[in-house]
């Protein structure tokens, strides 16, 4: 992944998000919508995209379903209830920590010290 | 390329397999991210096939690994979570009340030699598991249900022998032995209960009879 140490944090927070914006998705087309919105900017390896999608699944965040596509299994995931309340929460403080990353970087200028 | 024939998803599960990927619920999942990704790419499909194995195989050894350790941890706490349920309390009484007449028929000296003996009879059959998972050719594995012995075999070596050792000499009242041997024995029955609902639960998920 581009970046790793500053997107790894976000990775559980991107991926509900995009399950809320879509219903359900499987692996690689997360991967591929991910690459599609950061215009290639952004590429989820398998590495790093099944073990967060995994761990999600095991807190009871995401709910899996198995269907047969194209002559092979395919497991989709979709956020439960309590997926649904997290991806607010996580949203929000993602949002927050952005908005305060923003002002670090490139703080406003004082007002008292302008003429 | 167009879409990929059955004979070629099978293409694809074997490589998949053959680097190591053992268990089937991961690999079900690696098989349609590998197929669909080869479906994008053109060309003929037994080079994109070794093309990509060959730039992911890194990426897809790193991800069973990760996915090996999560499996062990969600078969371990399944398995806590089964111990501290209604089901567990009265395998638990019931375990206690054959203990307890053991206990009034053959003495606590005998107990102690039957719950032994229960002992490495469990054992013998978690490490024949591990392993049978570790040397056979199943393709038909699941990663929770197979990670159970493994991750909770050191705790149930130590419940039976070391601790039963201990026990044994301790001066605490039979009835605490006795609930010692039947907790232990509980125990055992526990994982055998958890590995069976694992098992079940894997093969409706996957379709596999």
């Amino acid at each position: 992944m581009k970046n790793s140490q500053l997107y790894k944090g976000s990775l559980n927070t991107i991926i509900m998000k995009l399950l809320e914006e879509n219903g359900r998705m499987y692996g690689y087309e997360i991967t591929q919508k991910v690459k599609l919105i950061t215009a290639g900017e952004l590429n989820i390896t398998e590495g790093a995209l099944y073990p967060a999608l995994h761990k999600l699944e095991a807190d009871g965040f995401l709910d899996v379903e198995v269907e047969k596509v194209d002559n092979r299994l395919r497991k989709y995931y979709k956020l439960t209830e309590s997926g649904t309340k997290e991806t607010v929460n996580r949203l929000a403080e993602l949002e927050e920590f952005i908005r305060n990353m923003q002002n670090l970087v490139n703080p406003a200028p004082n007002p008292d010290l302008q003429f | 390329m167009d879409q990929l024939t059955h004979e070629q998803i099978v293409a694809v599960d074997k490589e998949l397999w053959d680097i190591g990927i053992k268990f089937l619920d991961i690999r079900i999942e690696m098989t349609d991210h590998a197929a669909t990704a080869i479906e994008g790419i053109d060309g003929r499909f037994d080079e994109n096939l070794k093309k990509y194995i060959f730039e992911n195989k890194r990426e897809l050894k790193k991800n069973y690994r990760q996915f090996r350790v999560n499996a062990s941890i969600k078969a371990a706490k399944l398995l806590f979570a089964n111990i501290i349920s209604l089901r567990f309390l009265a395998i638990l009484v019931l375990v206690y009340a054959l203990v307890f007449a053991e206990y009034k028929y053959e003495g606590l000296k005998e107990t102690s030699s039957i719950f032994l003996v229960a002992g490495i009879l469990f054992i013998s059959v978690f490490w024949i598991h591990i392993g049978y998972i570790n040397f056979t050719r199943s393709t038909k594995l699941f990663s929770t249900a197979e990670r159970l012995f493994p991750s909770i075999s050191g705790v149930a070596y130590l419940m039976v022998f070391p601790l039963r050792n201990m026990i044994d000499i301790m001066e605490i009242s039979d009835s605490l032995k006795l609930f010692y041997y039947a907790f232990v024995i509980s125990f055992y029955i526990a994982i055998g209960f958890t590995y069976r609902f694992l098992t079940k639960f894997y093969k409706s998920r996957y379709q596999v009879i």
